[in-house]
């Protein structure tokens, strides 16, 4: 009897738990997407264990900085767009709002490289991916489908284990890995600098710190649900960057070493080859055309939510085309520019992946200003504003990231400098 | 009418210096629309309050008239458009989240008073200074459509149909209507019951009468214009799209198309094209007892009833009310109000003279024979005047 109200004591308190989890997870999940493969590819292939630290200090970054927007979500129940609107005005809000358009679109082009890039792989051209993929996503996403399919997605995406397998058959330098978490290398050269704000960047991004918040309000979640939230995310945040780890250390062992240049996805698949031998190529490819196709239809959806929310547009999924056109014409329009991009050859797939990820890392600073300023305003959030702990570490990133932007923006414009 | 972004921030000068700033309203829920009742001025770094009637408040600023002015000091606890209104979120009943306050449209003429939320984009434009770029019209939303203000999100809560609309006298109605959107117009129309609908598409301006009897589905029309006078359906003829005009004179049914036809040759300018073809007449060998009786049933009472002779020739009017204190065994013939009357083709402008000089109250349309076809009302006659003063305006202002 004692051990039955004992068993039922542990486990009741996963009923909210189970119900709560989500947000988070997802948000963490998807924070892999095609930019993060490729960019976690480029970082271990090219430098080896060099960025780990990197990694190891966006992670505390990204929890402290989700939970300060689900924080937000949970004590306001509204979003982020809305906060600023209402808090600065529409000067500031159509300011943030072009700084997230940018980023944005630079990550929906990102995704659809990524289709590209996997699709090249069955040497299927990027003229024809791309447009079926644009096609295909409208129709997912203004069929309602999407919502159903997003569970099955998330599912899929737990191919990512292959690389924590494919690491561990490899042996490598575990104690040389660990190391690298914790002791800061820095090369000044302009690859490294554009693959250091490309890791930062593609590990925290704009659009997530606006999804979460948005993703909490929209579950109607509230304060009561704070701890369990709380959880959520900060587990969210280390699994996404626990992945990375793995995808980093198993291309340090299996490219790095060998001393390849990564130049198309065909050469990251090598990571992979270890587990799945002749098929690492195919498994590399699903894996990176799953999370592409996720965030080429999540990542416009969360745009034009985020836009039509702060500029006051009736809209969201639940609403039908004629309803809400400006929604959908905004949503259809960023899948045709994303998708413009990669199809015009300007740039080469993998630039494309690396680069947008960079310019995520570089707008994100005024995002966090915002951030900052509302998540500490008592008249917005009460008795739930920043500790000062939370405060420092925001503080801390906004500077990092600022010192880190310099860096890129002299690497860029003054490369002889560097 | 200015709109809150145009007074924000603008100076206020005395004794032509630079006094402050006017950063946001105070305003007191009066009905039916809020009154301004402090202007929060910035001086230096202190927030004071001053009464609105010790400013005159221009587009480009505004002059504190006196020295002598009362202040108060800023008490948040007052609800204020700038930092309570402006930018909040509008829901409707069912909490869906639908439009955003871009901007807040006030009447001035001598009071601020709070008309209507500017939700479309021309807000946007208007406070980016991107109005002369992107020229787009107004949305506004009436304020008597909102229904509760939360001060706690600070969200407005409004109610599209249901209760409040469908309540209110048609002519405030038709002031809403003119405000409104296509989208936001058809809402209301169709929640409305078709002869209250009726009523308030008559009340409205001639450019709003067009644009719904334009965008209604036909199940919707079919009933509205089945209520609607005919004067008002032939008055939009020649401003409407011919197809669709014919297609609501099928609706009417043969014998009120006929009707409309016969009013739409006479032209809107016309006395024949603006009376009403419905009216109470009598024979002047009726005494007022039987006249008495007769409308005792009719509803609604008219003001006025004709009067005829035997070969149903015009002989004058009687206002109802001055058969009240008559002897009832009176012949109506006798006791005549006035005997003035217009043919069809007389123009406006003259009837409208005949109803200033004369205190008409109403007045009989004839035709060649010197019988009654028509009868024109003073409501008529105002607001045809009414829609000449906007003319002038309007062309004054272009």
């Amino acid at each position: 009897m004692k051990i039955l109200t004992l068993i039922r004591k542990r486990f009741l308190f996963l009923i909210p738990v189970l119900a709560i989890v989500g947000p988070g997870i997802i948000s963490g999940s998807v924070d892999n997407d095609a930019g993060g493969i490729t960019t976690y590819s480029v970082a271990g292939a090219n430098f080896g264990h060099s960025l780990l630290w990197i990694l190891f200090l966006t992670t505390f970054a990204l929890a402290i900085t989700q939970e300060i927007g689900a924080r937000m979500g949970l004590v306001t129940g509204k979003g982020l767009a809305s906060l600023i609107r209402e808090k600065f005005g529409i000067r500031w809000t159509t300011f943030v709002m072009a700084c997230l358009l940018v980023a944005n679109l630079g990550t929906i082009a990102a995704e659809f490289a990524g289709i590209a890039a996997s699709m090249e792989i069955y040497n299927i051209s990027k003229f024809i991916s791309v447009p079926i993929a644009i096609i295909l996503i409208f129709a997912l996403v203004a069929k309602g489908s999407f919502r159903k399919l997003e569970k099955l997605f998330l599912l899929l995406s737990f191919f990512y284990i292959a690389y924590i397998a494919s690491a561990f058959i490899v042996h490598p330098n575990w104690t040389m890995a660990i190391k690298s978490l914790v002791i800061p290398q820095i090369k000044l050269s302009g690859v490294y600098i554009l693959t250091m704000m490309a890791v930062i960047g593609t590990t925290i991004t704009p659009w997530g710190q606006f999804f979460i918040q948005d993703y909490v309000v929209d579950k109607k979640l509230t304060k009561e649900d704070m701890n369990v939230e709380r959880g959520d995310v900060f587990f969210g945040s280390f699994l996404t960057n626990f992945i990375s780890f793995f995808i980093i250390v198993a291309c340090a062992a299996t490219i790095f070493t060998k001393g390849i240049q990564i130049t198309t996805a065909k050469d990251a698949a090598l990571a992979l080859q270890p587990l799945a031998g002749n098929f690492a190529e195919i498994l590399f490819s699903f894996g990176l055309l799953n999370a592409s196709i996720f965030g080429a239809a999540l990542v416009p959806v969360a745009t034009s939510y985020v836009i039509t929310e702060a500029f006051g547009i009736e809209s969201g999924l639940n609403y039908s085309t004629r309803e809400t056109p400006q929604f959908y014409g905004l949503f259809i329009l960023l899948l045709i520019i994303g998708g413009l991009m990669v199809i015009l050859p300007f740039f080469p797939l993998l630039t494309i992946l690396v680069v947008s990820q960079a310019i995520n890392a570089v707008l994100l600073v005024p995002i966090f200003v915002f951030l900052y300023l509302l998540s500490n305003d008592k008249k917005i959030m009460g008795e739930h504003t920043n500790n000062k702990a939370v405060n420092v570490i925001v503080l801390l990133t906004m500077a990092g990231l600022s010192v880190a932007s310099l860096i890129y923006m002299v690497s860029l414009f003054l490369p002889n400098l560097i | 009418m200015v709109y809150l972004s145009q007074l924000l921030n603008k100076k206020v000068y005395y004794d032509r210096k630079v006094y402050g700033e006017m950063v946001d309203f105070a305003v007191l829920e009066s009905s039916p629309k809020p009154l301004v009742s402090r202007v929060v001025v910035k001086k230096g770094n202190k927030k004071i309050t001053i009464s609105p009637s010790f400013l005159s408040i221009k587009r480009n600023g505004a002059i504190l008239n006196s020295s002598q002015a009362p202040f108060f000091p800023f008490d948040e606890r007052d609800f204020y458009l700038n930092e309570d209104l402006l930018d909040k979120q509008v829901i409707d009943i069912n909490d869906k989240r639908l439009v955003r306050v871009n901007d807040v449209l006030l009447e001035s003429n001598g009071e601020l008073k709070v008309v209507g939320l500017d939700v479309g984009a021309s807000g946007i434009f208007r406070r980016l200074g991107l109005e002369q770029l992107f020229k787009v019209k107004p949305k506004i939303l009436p304020w008597q459509m909102i229904e509760a203000f939360d001060y706690q999100t600070g969200t407005v809560k409004i109610s599209l149909t249901e209760n409040s609309v469908k309540n209110m006298h048609p002519s405030e109605i038709a002031e809403i209507l003119e405000d409104l959107g296509a989208r936001e117009r058809r809402g209301i129309v169709e929640s409305l019951e078709a002869k209250h609908a009726a009523k308030a598409i008559e009340e409205a301006d001639s450019r709003t009468q067009e644009a719904i009897l334009e965008e209604l589905p036909s199940s919707v029309l079919r009933n509205i214009v089945g209520k609607m006078h005919v004067a008002d359906i032939a008055g939009l003829f020649y401003k409407m799209n011919p197809l669709r005009i014919r297609e609501i004179i099928k609706m009417l049914g043969e014998e009120r198309a006929k009707k409309v036809e016969r009013l739409i040759d006479f032209g809107t300018d016309k006395a024949g094209g603006v009376m009403r073809t419905g009216f109470v007449s009598f024979d002047g060998n009726t005494t007022v007892k039987e006249a008495y009786n007769s409308l005792y049933k009719d509803r609604p009472k008219p003001e006025a009833v004709l009067v005829t002779n035997g070969n149903e020739k015009l002989v004058g009017t009687i206002y109802v009310k001055d058969i009240l204190d008559i002897d009832s065994l009176a012949l109506l013939k006798d006791i005549v109000s006035d005997r003035k009357f217009v043919y069809p083709n007389v123009d406006l402008n003259e009837v409208i003279k005949l109803f200033a000089q004369y205190n008409l109250r109403s007045l009989p349309v004839v035709d060649k024979e010197k019988k009654p076809i028509g009868v024109i009302t003073t409501g008529v006659v105002l607001s045809k005047v009414q829609e000449k003063i906007r003319d002038n305006e309007n062309t004054y202002i272009n």
